[in-house]
């Protein structure tokens, strides 16, 4: 059972949960989610970890031979059934403007110190 | 004149690191000392068996492997070399663990070198963004290490020269509020994430 409290329902936070959520099936790896987010590469896996504490996501390896694909495999990660409702229902609580979210992925693609996720 | 591939290269030089292991280890045995050799071993041992399977060069954690056993090469020169200043006979060992360390510096260049002529493999992480993402796994807790290596190694090899280095630093700089992440992570037994109970 996915946590009720859940995470801190941060900026990036909300912008990976709204990028998983246009397909909750669908399996998506770091890189996939952070350009789905619109968040640079390298600054969400603090927030993949603590979705995956709360049991909002669930992650495993990709089942490939590296050497046939030229490339490790990758981890996967996807929305939980329970984690999916308590995305939409924690999502739905919260109103951030439009305007704050784009500042956001500025403050975030430059580094300036961005929010901390 | 027989020109080698670069694994074969890797493996001759895997094997002799693995050689030169076994007499630092019994220079080790000889003073006495309660050293840490015994883990470097293992892992030259495992490396060795990995790679007399060529495929295993395209696997990022090979090299990772290879580095991380520099480094704790080199900490344990540091410390032979202290020891060396009281105790003559530790000199023996510190030739040892000089020769050893820079066979697994050469093996980690020609991990590299095989990689890239490995096929499909084209986008190497360079050394920067590699010994980056390696600091940041060495920050983590000891269960988390492997599983996020190696993820992360994986996300190297599919970026740009110039994005892997943006993309290391940016983990670097979230690493602290990672590790406090995985360190307050409730666990199932086998150490993967356990959802917490419901309130």
């Amino acid at each position: 059972m996915a946590s009720d409290s859940g995470p801190r329902m941060t900026l990036p936070t909300q912008l990976v949960l709204r990028a998983m959520l246009i397909e909750p099936d669908q399996e998506m790896y770091g890189l996939q989610i952070g350009q789905a987010a619109e968040l640079p590469s390298g600054t969400i896996h603090p927030i993949l970890a603590r979705l995956e504490a709360c049991g909002w996501l669930v992650s495993r390896w990709e089942e490939v031979d590296p050497v046939r694909e030229g490339r490790p495999r990758r981890r996967y990660y996807r929305l939980s059934p329970d984690g999916a409702e308590h995305a939409r229902n924690a999502l739905a609580r919260v109103h951030t403007p439009r305007a704050l979210v784009n500042r956001l992925r500025l403050d975030l693609a430059g580094e300036h110190g961005g929010s901390t996720p | 004149m027989k020109r080698w591939s670069p694994a074969v290269l890797a493996l001759a030089l895997a094997r002799d690191l693995d050689r030169d292991l076994d007499r630092a280890r019994a220079r080790d045995l000889d003073l006495e000392l309660d050293r840490d050799l015994a883990g470097v071993l293992d892992s030259a041992d495992a490396l060795a068996r990995a790679l007399t399977d060529a495929r295993a060069l395209t696997e990022a954690r090979t090299r990772a492997d290879a580095l991380a056993m520099v480094h704790t090469l080199a900490l344990a020169l540091a410390r032979a070399r202290n020891l060396a200043c009281a105790r003559p006979r530790a000199r023996n060992l510190v030739r040892a663990l000089t020769r050893a360390l820079n066979r697994a510096r050469a093996l980690d260049r020609g991990l590299h070198a095989a990689a890239w002529s490995v096929g499909g493999a084209g986008s190497m992480p360079g050394r920067v963004p590699w010994g980056l993402v390696e600091l940041v796994v060495r920050m983590l807790p000891e269960h988390d290490r492997q599983r996020t290596r190696e993820e992360l190694c994986g996300e190297l090899v599919e970026l740009s020269r110039r994005e892997q280095l943006r993309h290391a630093l940016r983990v670097l700089t979230r690493t602290w509020e990672l590790r406090r992440v995985l360190t307050k992570m409730v666990r199932t037994p086998d150490g993967a994430p356990a959802r917490r109970a419901k309130r």
